[in-house]
Formats: C-alpha cells, sequence, structure tokens
C-alpha cells in the first residue's frame, strides 16, 4: 500500500483528525518497516540494488550496518527529494550501467543478486590503485558534458556509485543511534 | 496606527536595532520599519533540532534551492538549518551586469541573526589609508572618533577575546575568550617563534562570557548553532539585546512588512519630513512623519531607497550631489588559504564546538618606511583546528567493516585558514536601479557591476601562499591551498555606495553619518563605509551608529530640527 493511502487509511479507521506531528510519527513508525514503505526514486527492482550495496559499503559487524537502519530508503529519499534533475538523470544513467554490468559480471539480474554477488561488484570497483581513485573523483568534479562517448558509462556509474555511498555514510552518521553512540548489536 | 514620530528607524538589523535602542533611550518616540515578517526573541524554528530530526539531515530540498538559487550561492546558508533567514529569490530578485551574490533576510533582526560574529575594531591604519595613498576620498573621522563608541558597543553586546596591544588592531573591552586547543596553541607557538610581527589570538566574538550580567542573556554554552538563533541569547543580536533594549523604553512603536519607498523631502525647511511605505502583504501605502531618519536598511537597501527619493531638488536620488550615491561599492575577498594536517595531539582531549575561530591579525603594509607588498592594504587569517569525523571519506572508495569502524571514530585533526582582504573603493564599482524591471510593489529592482581588481588579485596570490608557508613551517602536513574564485557580496560584507567625506562634492555623507544636503537624515549601515579595512565590519556599523544617534539626539535636543 502506498504510505500516503496507509497514514490516511489508519486516521479514518481510527477517526482522528491527524495533525502534522501525528502524520510524522506514523511515517517515521513506517519507516522502519520495509513492507509498507515504497521508493519515490529509484524503480522496486532497483532499491534491491541500493540495499545491495550499502550492506556491503557499512555492513552489519558487531555494530549496526546501513540495512538495520533502513539506509537504502534514505538514500532513495535523499535522491527524489534533494538531488538537481541533472544529477538525478546521471544517477538513472548509472543505475542501468550498474545493472548492465552486474549482469556481465555474475551471470544475473541484480534483483537476484546475493550478498557475495554485491561484494564482487564493490570490489570490482572499489578496490582500485590510488591513482584510479584520484582519476575517479577527477572525473566526477569535471561533469560530463566534455567527456569523450565512450568514457561516459564509467562516469555514470561512478556518479552512481559514490552517490550512494555518500548518501549511505550520511544517513547512517547522522541518524540518532549511531550520533548518540547506541550502535551495538 | 500614530502617524508622528520623533524619529523613524529604517530597518531592524545590526545597526537598524542601535539606532532603535539609542534613539529610545534617549527619549524619542521612535518608529521602527521593517520590510520583512516579525521575529521575536526566541523565535528560532531550528534552533533546538539535532541533525536527524531534519527531513534531508540539513541539506537543502531541490525545491527549496530553486526557490534561492542566489542565497545557495554562499554553499551553508540555505541548509535546512537556516534557509529561513535568508530570501526567497524569486519573490526577491535582482540583476547582475557582474556576478554579486547579494545574500540577505527579510525580517526583524535581519542578518544581525546570522552574522559571524567576530567583532573587530578598524584603526587609524584604516582611517587614513585613503588619503595617504591618494585613494577615493578621505574618511572624515579618525580612530579617536570612533574609540569611545567601540567601548560602548562592545560594553553592551558582549564581545569575548584577548587584547594584543597591537595599533592596527586596537584593544577593546573584552571578556575571557574563548580557549585555543592544543593544535591552535601549538600553531601560536610556532607562529611566535618563526615571526616577529604576526600573532594568532582567539577571535573576538560578539558571545558572552564571563561574570557581566546582560539582560535576558546568558553564557554561550558552546552548541554552535548561533546561526539558527539563540534561545539563551548567548549572542548578540538585535533580537536578543537591542529591540528588547528599546521595548523597555517604551518608546518604540515597530512596524514588521513596512517597504520604504521613499524619503519625502521639504525643500523649503531643507529637510526630511518622513517616509512613504507600502505595506508588504496588503501593498496598501502609508506615511509616516518624523524630525529625523536613520537609515539602516542595509548597505544596498539604504542606497536604493536614496536613489528612490527623487525630487525636483535631488533629481538622481536623496543626498546625490556628488553623483556618488550608488557608486564604490567593496566587500571583503576571501575563501583564499590553506589547510593540513597533523597526527601529533590524539590523545587530548578536544571538543569541534566551539562557536569560534582563531585570528591572526593583518601583517602587511604595516608600516609606510618599510618596503610595501605589490598590493595595498592588507589581510587577516581566520581559521580552527578540529578533529576530523566521518566526512574525511567522502573522496574514497574504501567500504566495509574497517572503513565503518574507522569512521566511528574521530579522525587526525585538520586545520584550515581562510584570509580576509581589503577591497579599495572603485569608483566604477556600483549599483543602479533598473525601472524596465519592476519588483511585484512596483519597485525598480538593483543592477549590480562590480568586479574584484587586480589590487585584490595581487592580495589573494600572497594570502595563498603566507597561508601554506605558515603552516608548514609549524609542522603540519598534507599541506594544500585553495582560491576559490572570487566574487563580490559572497563575504556577506557589502558596504560603501552612501560614503562619508570631508567634501559634499565628492561624498554622500558628512562626519556623523548626515546627508550632507539633508542634515536630519542620517545612513549608518554599511554604505557608510569610505573603505573597507579587512575586519569584519559589522562593529564599526554599531559604533558609528551610536555616535551618529547622540549627534542626532543633541540636534533634536535643542530644537534644531
Amino acid at each position: 500500500m502506498d504510505r500516503r493511502t496507509a497514514v490516511k487509511n489508519i486516521a479514518l479507521s481510527l477517526g482522528l483528525v491527524v495533525s502534522g506531528s501525528t502524520i510524522l510519527s506514523v511515517f517515521n513508525a513506517c519507516a522502519t518497516d520495509k513492507t509498507v514503505v515504497l521508493p519515490e526514486f529509484f524503480k522496486k527492482s532497483d532499491i534491491h540494488s541500493v540495499e545491495g550495496l550499502v550492506d556491503i559499503i557499512l555492513p552489519k559487524t558487531s555494530s549496526i550496518g546501513a540495512t538495520d537502519l533502513n539506509i537504502s530508503l534514505f538514500i532513495d529519499k535523499m535522491c527524489y527529494h534533494v538531488l538537481l534533475k541533472k544529477q538525478q538523470d546521471e544517477i538513472r544513467m548509472g543505475i542501468q550501467e550498474f545493472s548492465k554490468r552486474f549482469e556481465e559480471i555474475t551471470n544475473k539480474l541484480p534483483s537476484n543478486g546475493n550478498r557475495e554477488d554485491y561484494q564482487q561488484m564493490v570490489a570490482t570497483y572499489f578496490d582500485v590503485s590510488e591513482e584510479r581513485e584520484n582519476a575517479v573523483f577527477e572525473m566526477l568534479e569535471n561533469g560530463s558534458d566534455k567527456l569523450a562517448e565512450n568514457v561516459k558509462p564509467d562516469y555514470y556509474l561512478y556518479a552512481f556509485l559514490t552517490t550512494i555511498r555518500e548518501l549511505g555514510m550520511l544517513g547512517y552518521f547522522t541518524s540518532q543511534v549511531v550520533m548518540e553512540g547506541d550502535i551495538e548489536v | 496606527m500614530n502617524r508622528e514620530y520623533d524619529a523613524i528607524v529604517i530597518g531592524t538589523g545590526i545597526s537598524g536595532g542601535w539606532a532603535a535602542k539609542e534613539l529610545c533611550e534617549q527619549g524619542l518616540k521612535t518608529l521602527v520599519l521593517e520590510r520583512g515578517r516579525m521575529v521575536s526573541h526566541g523565535d528560532y524554528p531550528t534552533a533546538t533540532k539535532d541533525v536527524w530530526e531534519f527531513d534531508y539531515r540539513g541539506k537543502p530540498s531541490a525545491k527549496s534551492n530553486s526557490k534561492q538559487k542566489t542565497q545557495s550561492r554562499t554553499g551553508f546558508v540555505t541548509q535546512e538549518t537556516t534557509a529561513h533567514w535568508f530570501v526567497n529569490d524569486i519573490e526577491h530578485p535582482y540583476n547582475e551586469t557582474k556576478r554579486f551574490d547579494w545574500i540577505r533576510g527579510y525580517h526583524v533582526g535581519g542578518r544581525s541573526l546570522t552574522w559571524g560574529r567576530q567583532a573587530l575594531r578598524m584603526s587609524d591604519l584604516d582611517f587614513e589609508a585613503n588619503k595617504l595613498e591618494g585613494i577615493a576620498v578621505d574618511w572624515p573621522i579618525r580612530y579617536k572618533d570612533i574609540e569611545p563608541w567601540y567601548t560602548k558597543v562592545e560594553k553592551f553586546i558582549g564581545v569575548c577575546g584577548e587584547n594584543l596591544g597591537l595599533p592596527h588592531l586596537p584593544d577593546g573591552h573584552f571578556s575571557p575568550a574563548m580557549p585555543l586547543n592544543e593544535v591552535e596553541k601549538d600553531f601560536r607557538f610556532q607562529i611566535s617563534k618563526h615571526y616577529k610581527d604576526r600573532y594568532l589570538t582567539m577571535g573576538r566574538f560578539a558571545n558572552l562570557t564571563g561574570n557581566t550580567h546582560h539582560i535576558g542573556r546568558s553564557n554561550c554554552v558552546y552548541r554552535n548553532r548561533c546561526m539558527r538563533g539563540c534561545p539563551l541569547g548567548a549572542y548578540f543580536s538585535s533580537n536578543s539585546s537591542t529591540l528588547p533594549a528599546a521595548e523597555r523604553t517604551g518608546n518604540m512603536t515597530i512596524r514588521p512588512y513596512s517597504i520604504v519607498s521613499e524619503i519625502l523631502y521639504d525643500d523649503t525647511s531643507k529637510k526630511a519630513t518622513g517616509v512613504k511605505i507600502i505595506d508588504a502583504e496588503t501593498y496598501e501605502t502609508l506615511e509616516f512623519s518624523a524630525k529625523v531618519i536613520f537609515c539602516c536598511a542595509s548597505t544596498v537597501g539604504t542606497t536604493s531607497i536614496l536613489l528612490q527619493s527623487k525630487s525636483d531638488r535631488f533629481p538622481n536620488g536623496l543626498g546625490n550631489d556628488s553623483g556618488e550615491l550608488g557608486h564604490n561599492l567593496m566587500d571583503h575577498h576571501f575563501r583564499v588559504g590553506a589547510s593540513g594536517t597533523t597526527t601529533k595531539f590524539k590523545n587530548v582531549p578536544y571538543s569541534n564546538n566551539r562557536p569560534a575561530s582563531f585570528h591572526i591579525p593583518r601583517f602587511r603594509n604595516l608600516n609606510r618606511s618599510e618596503p610595501q607588498s605589490n598590493f595595498l592594504r592588507g589581510y587577516s587569517f581566520q581559521g580552527s583546528a578540529s578533529r576530523t569525523d566521518w566526512r574525511r571519506a567522502i573522496k574514497e572508495l574504501s567500504y566495509g567493516k574497517d572503513f565503518k569502524d574507522d569512521l566511528l571514530k574521530p579522525g587526525p585533526w585538520r586545520i584550515g585558514l581562510t584570509g580576509f582582504g581589503e577591497c579599495l573603493p572603485y569608483h566604477e564599482n556600483k549599483i543602479a536601479l533598473d525601472y524596465d524591471k519592476k519588483d511585484q510593489w512596483g519597485l525598480p529592482t538593483v543592477t549590480f557591476d562590480a568586479e574584484f581588481k587586480d589590487n585584490e588579485l595581487e592580495m589573494r596570490k600572497d594570502m595563498q601562499e603566507e597561508a601554506i608557508r605558515m603552516l608548514r613551517l609549524a609542522g603540519f602536513e598534507d599541506v594544500k591551498g585553495f582560491d576559490t574564485t572570487a566574487y563580490l557580496g559572497h563575504a556577506i560584507h557589502e558596504m560603501g555606495t552612501a560614503r562619508m567625506g570631508h567634501d559634499p562634492k565628492t561624498s554622500v555623507l558628512n562626519r556623523f553619518n548626515q546627508i550632507h544636503a539633508v542634515p536630519n537624515v542620517y545612513v549608518t549601515d554599511g554604505s557608510c563605509m569610505t573603505s573597507s579595512g579587512n575586519q569584519n565590519p559589522s562593529l564599526t556599523y554599531m559604533a558609528l551608529t551610536a555616535r551618529a544617534v547622540d549627534h542626532a539626539v543633541k540636534q533634536f535636543k535643542d530644537n534644531l530640527w
């Protein structure tokens, strides 16, 4: 169910006048329930990729990981509401490129990928030399407009991967539980 | 509502608040006009929010940013924490012949709510420079004229800091300085070891420390959220300090949503008689009269009002006999300097929440008998050292358990310093009104045509080189210089356009901030500045305002108006 419909239905069933803060708290409650909240920016099939990536980038260890905090949905919200149109377009191109390479490397669809597959993908594109890492960020800073066509797929791929990584870090490290140090599993 | 007052103050920011307080405390019935909404002390909606309580963890949404495109050029003011203190650029348009970042807030308190709080005195090195170098016009005042007013202002607003005994950065009335951390203390020691003419001191900030009682305010508790508004009133703003003081007298009438469209002039008496306003909400036009008018609407705001105030006597704007009204626009240039890291001091206690930075006062061109740099005037540095947080890894491709565990701990110390450089007053740097492009109230929009020139660009090279050199000498590692392209307005220290001077033929205001030809109109915001110095200017605006009110009240009580 769409979460807005869900909130409305809850309110109607209880016969309540729903205040802004009540709506907020219901939304927050929904945010911990993956079955209710639908992504706004990513397709349902793509949110699986985002979840798979942040689980490798910020894994659950002796402390909570990104999946414990539903960071993939936070990333979705940020992509939808905060990124500018051009950035959104680049992310969409990027996830297409990611999906294509996922299939090439794992012989699976991203939606069927398991943790090992995502581990392999992250290692392929993140375990690079310092030189390559610097070149990637330089390419991203310069933007795609003047890039040769044959380099653009790499640009979009890394625009997607680094955005997921950065927004994942933002969501995780600025969450209440992490900032208050309540992170032991 | 009463239409007749002793005094009218246009604007409620750092200058307007002071004009209101001083006029009301001297017994004048004073109407205080603000073009934006009402904000009472404590009306700070984000002041107590933690980062996770913001929808986008503080980042501006694309929707809100689309309404604040110019404001967002700063890179920080449009965050969720403070966006409500800055204008909607669609509702408040302006024009740029050359890029000018006009960053402003239309509400009671204006930018006094969001100012950087650095309170630095100017000196005779600044007040004499134009005359000695043959630049623009001479300031009609010297340090001795403003010194007692600096002290008066510092005592009321509360400034913490350290006296150094430097003639070019005069001592003041300070409460105890905020502490330097261990890295900054070491940098201070290294600077003293390597240089005879350079000092690192804690910045002089208008945040309360020490034991002095300030009505309705309490000491800073290091929340480091000053720009959101402080419920404790721990830093000085019009809202926490001057406007409540004016209110306590019973002499103040404050009217928000009042856009002054014109200062009314009577050629028989040769004086201003009042103001015409447009109610920002109802679009109704109203007139108010007074015997004295203080223009404190900000540099560009005030000069726009004066340019709009045309009459047979002043066809080019009120008081514009010299033709200088709108000219000599200045701003400090900054965002040039260096940063570095250190692996030392890993185990010392620290906090990143001190709402203040260190200060390295000007050291260039201090003595005219010694060889000068290849640019005129000088700059100072502001900076801080802090432990890095998770953001240190943004520009990496690291991931996994070790990455996460590492970022859950504080990172190495990083130190950064940026220069604040003086901008010379150039006649050709100007604002003008465009009557073909009007705003929703039918008023002409402002067009900016100003740029930094060779002197500022040469200075910036030296600023970066010296920042790098000092950090390297002090033993910092990974030292990197930076120089972000400088545009006027970006430092939010716009100054000039109605300068003070001796001669009515070359300046707009006299030595008491009166319009030469209209003596019951005072201009005491940034527009009055004859040169910019390198110091954050708000303390000077406040001191000049208090001094001008003292002069105005004497005239008023002597029935000269």
